[in-house]
């Protein structure tokens, strides 16, 4: 018999992500370092074990953080056991030690982190991020479950913000990274577009409010580059991204 | 032979021998680079190893956590070089000559320690030391195998890393599957076909970390668990 992987036979507890504060710090030359912060609302066996658990692919660290009654962060909270390579997420588990050991007892999974960085992703279809990207000015990384993340080389100074204050920052990456989420979208993924859910619908749901034209169903591998092609032009159009960049260079100039 | 860390050069120069193989299989293995202070270095502690054969993954592992064992390896476990020094140094069994000479090596990672965290643990050696530190006699069943070769257990318990760090889920595949009186694993076990074969306790697994936390599970609970598919290999076990 399969097992579907969404019941829930055990009245495992769904924690809320308001129960729990994950924040993720980059280090320069050191992996990053995170803090947890826990304010159970639901009633929780006191004795349960308080485990995080970060991971990135299928690369896991798990830090022991003592009982629900008294949790404890422990010494190391560097994540220098698994890949970052990705999008780093958390999970977060409370495990039965009394009646049958290792249940658990509740779960919150695809915790993201929050980042000192967010309060510029706050309510944003698309994570910023800065790494270290070698000599390559920008890139994305895309990942089933979690927004896309746009990543600018944390060697430019002030990188991330000036994505979101400079002109020729903004107009040189910003449309071509909507081009590569629609590509990522409609031609990799886009089967999630049925799930309201996922990143992929949402970000549909933002695209078509600004699309010149309906999206072509069923349509030829051209026709879709073509639709995707139209949709970055218009949002060039309406952020007028060319003209402000040519202020901007007046001005500098 | 003591043994050393690879420096830079050395790893790049072991990397680009392991490339050169696939055009010129005959290549000699460059094991001046063990010694030769341009491309090796001394480690904090002194520990030498013996030239010797070993019959299987396992028999390797236990001499080194044997040699290692006044040793506090702890720092050690993601130093490329030191790793790397290792691979070299047993290459010739890992990846032995055919009769005409030649060598068919795996992916480098094999044998030289990635930094890429979903790439360590194909590392023939430094896996292979953890399982046995870990997990002693219990990791036989995924070390039997000759040096040269990973083994279909071993594959299929990776293909969720983490399974292998799970000490519940480690100590009941090996009652489940592991046959002491041949050394070897139980016929069937690694089968496509074979009621309870290690394939359907994986997606077992996969189906209950959902309810429960693999890390914590007792390897007795965890086999009692199992359906009565598994019957078979639970009770020669």
């Amino acid at each position: 018999m399969r097992l579907s992987r969404k019941l829930n036979f055990t009245n495992r507890v769904s924690l809320d992500r308001s129960e729990i504060e994950i924040e993720l710090k980059e280090q320069d030359g050191k992996p990053p370092r995170f803090s947890a912060r826990f304010n159970f609302q639901k009633v929780l066996d006191p004795d349960a074990k308080l485990y995080v658990e970060a991971y990135c692919g299928d690369t896991t660290q798990r830090f022991d953080f003592g009982t629900i009654a008294s949790p404890v962060a422990p010494e190391n909270l560097h994540l220098d056991h698994i890949s970052l390579s990705g999008t780093i997420l958390f999970r977060v588990k409370v495990v039965d030690t009394k009646v049958k050991h290792g249940r658990l007892l509740a779960l919150a999974d695809k915790i993201r982190p929050s980042e000192p960085e967010d309060q510029l992703n706050r309510s944003s279809l698309m994570t910023i991020k800065g790494r270290d990207l070698g000599q390559q000015v920008w890139s994305m990384e895309f990942s089933e479950d979690d927004f896309p993340v746009l990543l600018i080389n944390s060697k430019i100074p002030e990188a991330v913000s000036r994505l979101n204050t400079d002109s020729i920052f903004i107009g040189m990456i910003i449309p071509h990274a909507l081009k590569q989420v629609l590509l990522r979208i409609l031609f990799s993924n886009e089967d999630m577009l049925d799930d309201s859910d996922s990143w992929q619908f949402k970000w549909m749901e933002f695209v078509n409010k600004f699309a010149p034209d309906e999206r072509p169903v069923e349509a030829e591998d051209f026709e879709t580059h073509s639709w995707i092609d139209s949709v970055v032009e218009e949002f060039c159009e309406r952020f007028q991204f060319c003209s402000r960049l040519t202020e901007v260079s007046e001005e500098q100039s | 032979m003591r043994i050393r860390e690879l420096n830079a050069e050395g790893t790049r120069q072991f990397k680009e021998y392991l490339e050169s193989l696939a055009e010129f299989s005959n290549t000699p293995i460059p094991l001046y680079l063990l010694t030769d202070p341009d491309y090796s270095v001394e480690l904090e502690f002194e520990v030498a190893l013996d030239d010797r054969e070993f019959n299987s993954r396992y028999d390797m592992a236990s001499y080194l956590v044997d040699r290692m064992r006044a040793v506090n390896l702890q720092d050690y476990l993601g130093n490329s070089g030191f790793w790397t020094w290792l691979g070299l140094y047993w290459f010739n069994q890992l990846c032995p000559a055919d009769g005409a000479g030649s060598r068919t090596p795996s992916k480098p990672y094999n044998y030289i320690l990635s930094n890429n965290f979903k790439h360590q643990p194909r590392h023939a050696i430094r896996t292979s030391y953890l399982l046995v530190k870990n997990y002693g006699e219990d990791a036989r069943f995924l070390l039997c195998n000759p040096m040269q070769t990973r083994g279909d257990l071993t594959e299929q318990m990776s293909t969720r890393q983490f399974f292998i760090e799970c000490d519940g889920v480690v100590r009941a595949a090996s009652a489940l599957y592991f046959d002491k009186s041949k050394d070897w694993y139980k016929t069937g076990a690694a089968s496509y076909k074979r009621k309870g074969n290690i394939r359907r306790l994986i997606s077992f697994l996969r189906q209950i970390e959902l309810t429960y936390d693999l890390y914590s599970i007792h390897h007795e609970d965890l086999i009692g668990m199992l359906p009565g598919e598994f019957d078979a290999f639970r009770k020669s076990s």
